[in-house]
């Protein structure tokens, strides 16, 4: 397990935290940290003596999302990502299907767990964070919290979007999807979002009562309820939302540049990742 | 009259409003099919804004007129209004599947085929003093699962029953993305369409792609393909209306 996450279960108390804890980076998810989280999932999704899982953040930001420096990594570690200079499409399909969309992902593992989920959020809340708010059960916030998803901008919406839609609406979604836009904790909680902005010094407490109220219920009942949302979920057609998702994410990491649009790796590669990342903000500033 | 106008990556449409829309007027439907058309044909566009040179972006129709209008037209029988409106060969179609960025810019009333409009472009911008006025109510090819998608089920059910939604209301229900000051309302929907353009071409197409994948998973497809049905039920509902029976 990669030691940027913390699992810990509280066996008394009925609840397990997953904590990410690298805030000295924004708390951006590596390879690793992803495979973590989703083993810390599958820990207590099988421990019969969690009913409530609490997911949050050290420091002052729930994620900036996926550190860029993995992001080759990702489909190199792929079956048939090393044989050639560039990533096979095999590879790429294999890795979004292994890390974020499948059955055993990072996001699969999350919507499809038979716990109740509790998402602590609070200042950037991005890419990955985005997806934490959608697929948690629960999200508290404080006033600090910033849902956004930039990496859209860079390649076209190439994750799952049928939760987003479900969630907040198609036209609000398409404002995240389009054009870049960011969302404050309290936009988030009139889109639908997220489901309570609280002080920032109250809202450890606020989750802490919440999760406690959650325990109450009977164990069968959490898993019946569970499993009555996952039913709900397939015939909305989330699944197939995540099944379009490794498809068109396996397209988006193999875009074509035209002369003149943005390509934040080459331009990682060439001048680095810092310089990268200051010239995407550049570009997109209106 | 259409006029098309290109800036950069950005395609301007400009109506002088969406009244022959409404009226299901077919060379017209078509003229703006093909224009939204050929935009997202180019590979030098990346979004295209629509809006109306009027006082108002689509003035609302008066249920007399509504209702002779559609007692005359007979809509179901007429192959072209299907084919220009409802079909996939159609306009709305066109505008809720096309590949590039759509948004619309709406100023003062908003009913009938703008707010078809409304709902099948992507993004909206709108003055504070727009109106929307459902769009089922006078267009067979109304698709309340694109309505329930963009405002949720119950929102679209009130507004389907209700009374127009003026421009606070319909952002808080999602049908509307920002309210923009009068003067500011073109400028605010070429900002727009200029963050849409940062986006890769090949991105965009694909994002738009993703989108359709999910519209036709919620069933939108299939809703249009209610149309003729939609027609013939509207027809008799008007037949009754004028006959007296069940008023």
């Amino acid at each position: 397990m990669s030691g940027f996450i913390d699992s810990e279960i509280d066996s008394a108390a009925q609840i397990g935290r997953i904590t990410i804890r690298r805030p000295d980076a924004a708390n951006a998810f590596s390879l690793d940290m992803v495979a973590g989280f989703r083993d810390a999932l599958v820990v207590m999704a099988r421990d019969d003596a969690v009913k409530v899982i609490v997911i949050g953040a050290a420091g002052p930001d729930l994620t900036r999302g996926f550190d860029p420096a993995d992001l080759e990594r990702i489909y190199r570690a792929a079956p048939g990502g090393t044989e050639r200079k560039v990533p096979s499409q095999r590879a790429r399909l294999l890795a979004q299907d292994a890390v974020w969309w499948g059955p055993d992902g990072l996001y699969g593992r999350l919507l499809h767990c038979p716990k109740i989920t509790i998402l602590a959020a609070r200042g950037l809340c991005h890419e990955v964070g985005l997806y934490l708010a959608l697929y948690c059960d629960l999200v508290f916030a404080d006033p600090t919290a910033r849902f956004a998803n930039p990496r859209w901008r860079h390649v076209g919406v190439d994750g799952d979007i049928s939760m987003l839609v479900a969630a907040v609406g198609l036209k609000r979604a398409k404002e995240l999807m389009y054009c870049g836009r960011e969302w404050a904790a309290r936009e988030a909680r009139a889109y639908g979002l997220i489901d309570e902005v609280v002080a920032a010094d109250a809202l450890d407490a606020a989750i802490a009562t919440i999760a406690a109220q959650c325990t109450q219920v009977m164990r069968d009942g959490i898993v019946a309820e569970k499993h009555v949302v996952f039913a709900s979920l397939a015939r909305m057609q989330v699944n197939t939302g995540f099944a379009t998702a490794t498809t068109v994410g396996a397209w988006a990491s193999n875009l074509r540049f035209r002369p003149g649009e943005f390509n934040f790796l080459r331009e990682a590669r060439n001048a680095g990742l810092e310089a990268a990342l200051a010239a995407s903000d550049a570009y997109f500033k209106d | 009259m259409i006029d098309i106008a290109q800036e950069g990556a950005i395609a301007t449409i400009t109506l002088t409003d969406c009244s022959a829309l409404t009226a299901h007027h077919v060379a017209f439907g078509f003229a703006l099919r093909d224009a939204v058309r050929d935009a997202a044909d180019s590979d030098s566009v990346k979004a295209i804004v629509i809006r109306a040179s009027g006082r108002d972006f689509s003035p609302a129709v008066a249920p007399a007129d509504l209702a002779a209008s559609v007692r005359r037209r007979q809509q179901s029988l007429r192959p072209d209004w299907h084919a220009a409106y409802a079909a996939a060969t159609g306009l709305w179609q066109n505008v809720c599947y096309c590949k590039k960025v759509v948004i619309t810019a709406v100023r003062g009333q908003c009913g009938g085929a703008g707010s078809m409009l409304v709902l099948c472009s992507d993004l909206t911008v709108a003055t504070a003093d727009a109106s929307f006025e459902s769009p089922f109510g006078a267009l067979p090819e109304a698709n309340l699962v694109l309505a329930a998608l963009t405002m949720r089920l119950n929102r679209a059910k009130a507004w389907l029953l209700g009374d127009a939604l003026g421009a606070s209301e319909a952002c808080d229900a999602g049908l509307v993305n920002l309210i923009a000051a009068d003067a500011a309302l073109d400028a605010e929907a070429q900002a727009m369409a200029r963050a849409a353009a940062r986006t890769p071409l090949d991105g965009i197409a694909m994002s738009k792609i993703n989108v359709e994948t999910c519209l036709d998973m919620q069933g939108v497809g299939r809703d249009f393909d209610m149309a003729g049905f939609n027609a013939v039920a509207m027809r008799r509902y008007w037949d009754d209306v004028a006959a007296g029976v069940g008023s």
